[in-house]
Formats: C-alpha cells, sequence, structure tokens
C-alpha cells in the first residue's frame, strides 16, 4: 500500500476534523466551544502518521469508526473491532489520551491513559488494526 | 447561573434523564459517542440533563440553538450505579434540568459506559 492511498482512504476523516475547527459556538447546545486548532492538527498529524506506521495494512482498516469534536474545544477518534475498542481524545493543547477496551468472552477489560507520546497511541493501534479483524 | 433553591426534586433511580445529542456526537450504527459525555478531552464532570417528568422531549428539544439534535434517555440509576450523583438542579429558564456529578478525569471509561447506558429516543438529523 502505498502512503497516498491510505491519505485518500482518510481524507474524509480529515475533512471533518477540520471542519470540528470552524464550528459555531453552542454546537453542542450545552455551550461547547469549537474543536482548537491545535486538537484539530494533533489529530490528523496522528492519522498521517497512522498511515506511514501501517504501511501493509489495508488502508479501509485504517478509518476511524467514529471521529467527534468534544466539547470545549478536543477531538475524539474511534477504532472498533472485534476484541478491542480503542478511543483516542486529544485535548484542546494536542495532547493525547487513550481508553482501550478489550472484551475477553463476557466481561472486558478497561486501561486507559493520559499524556502519553503519539507513538504509544501508534503502538496500540497497530496491534488493534493489524491483529483484530474488523468487527 | 444559581438555580433556586426551592422545589427541589429528589431523583428517584426509575426517572428518565434528557440529554440532547448533537449529531456529531451519534455514531454510525445510531449510538451514542462517549465524546457527549466529555469535556476539553476528559469525562466532564458535570453532564447538564433534564429530569424527563419535569419536560417533554419535544420542549428539551426546543432548547437547542437549531433543529436537527437527537434525543438520548439515561435511567438515574444507571450514573448512580457508575457511582455517580444524579441531582435536580432547576434553572430559571428550565426547571428540569439535572445534573450528572462525580465523572473523574482519570476515569474515562465513566463516559464510554454513560454512552452505552443512553438509549436513543429521537436520532439527529445528520449533517
Amino acid at each position: 500500500m502505498s502512503i497516498s492511498a491510505a491519505v485518500t482512504a482518510l481524507r474524509p476523516t480529515i475533512e471533518r476534523l477540520a471542519e470540528f475547527a470552524a464550528l459555531n459556538p453552542n454546537w453542542d447546545s450545552y455551550g461547547g466551544l469549537p474543536a482548537s486548532p491545535r486538537a484539530v492538527s494533533s489529530a490528523t498529524e496522528l492519522l498521517v502518521l497512522l498511515a506511514d506506521h501501517l504501511p501493509d495494512l489495508d488502508p479501509e482498516r485504517l478509518v476511524p469508526f467514529a471521529v467527534a469534536p468534544i466539547a470545549d474545544g478536543g477531538v475524539q477518534l474511534e477504532w472498533r473491532r472485534q476484541r478491542h475498542d480503542l478511543e483516542v481524545e486529544i485535548a484542546p493543547g494536542g495532547e493525547l489520551g487513550y481508553l482501550l477496551i478489550e472484551r475477553l468472552g463476557d466481561r472486558r477489560e478497561f486501561r486507559e491513559e493520559s499524556n502519553v507520546p503519539a507513538q504509544e497511541v501508534l503502538r496500540l493501534l497497530g496491534t488493534v488494526l493489524v491483529r483484530d479483524p474488523a468487527e | 447561573v444559581t438555580p433556586r433553591n426551592e422545589g427541589l426534586e429528589q431523583i428517584a433511580d426509575d426517572d428518565l434523564l434528557y440529554r440532547r445529542l448533537a449529531p456529531l456526537h451519534v455514531n454510525p450504527d445510531g449510538t451514542a459517542n462517549s465524546a457527549a459525555f466529555k469535556l476539553r478531552g476528559y469525562p466532564d464532570p458535570q453532564v447538564s440533563v433534564d429530569l424527563a417528568r419535569l419536560t417533554t422531549p419535544e420542549a428539551t428539544l426546543a432548547r437547542a440553538p437549531r433543529a436537527g439534535f437527537g434525543l438520548g434517555a439515561l435511567v438515574a440509576g444507571d450514573p448512580r450505579s457508575l457511582g455517580l450523583s444524579v441531582r435536580h438542579n432547576p434553572l430559571p429558564n428550565n426547571r428540569a434540568q439535572a445534573l450528572i456529578e462525580g465523572q473523574r478525569p482519570d476515569d474515562k471509561q465513566s463516559a464510554r459506559r454513560l454512552a452505552e447506558m443512553t438509549r436513543i429516543l429521537v436520532l439527529p438529523r445528520r449533517e
């Protein structure tokens, strides 16, 4: 797979992220502010790094299940697979955090971290997207 | 806004709570996204909801700045089962307002669980 194929697959997500910075104040009806430019650029950079990190993966598997703004400046990306869900939060200042959910039979294990480097998120995404089949 | 002290309602575990959902906070599969329960990248310590028996779905949706919002419902006992509190917090312009309080920044799974506990009553219009 080429990087350009991956970026093409991710383009709708990247365009959506850019729209989050242009949301009107009170976009969520509870007084929320739009996503900060820093959060949007960090999320976009993470997606580009992801494409570079997993060059052999089907580009469609890189595409998040959901992407959403977080009130007062943040952004969230979420991937879902058969055994794992991974929510990645980007705070207004660009800091990354995550919640990893692993399904083990009829129970779930939760693991979370805040203020982690992008490399740690990429490593987790590598595990989730490469080893775990789509839902 | 300072809430009025008089007329506080006790909220029972089986009371319904309404939460407006921006179109961007409903997943492609029609479920609520946990981002709806977060603030600045962390779980929101004070989630605003409406006590259903003091309002209607239409009235709660009418407080949105524009049409197209969705409406989710939670049973008050569900957030309480996560260790969160639910209390009435009437405002001069919204007597139904209540708060789900107690989400901690280091407990991201509470926002996820709140989203999973949310039943979608009205789907938002896709933007």
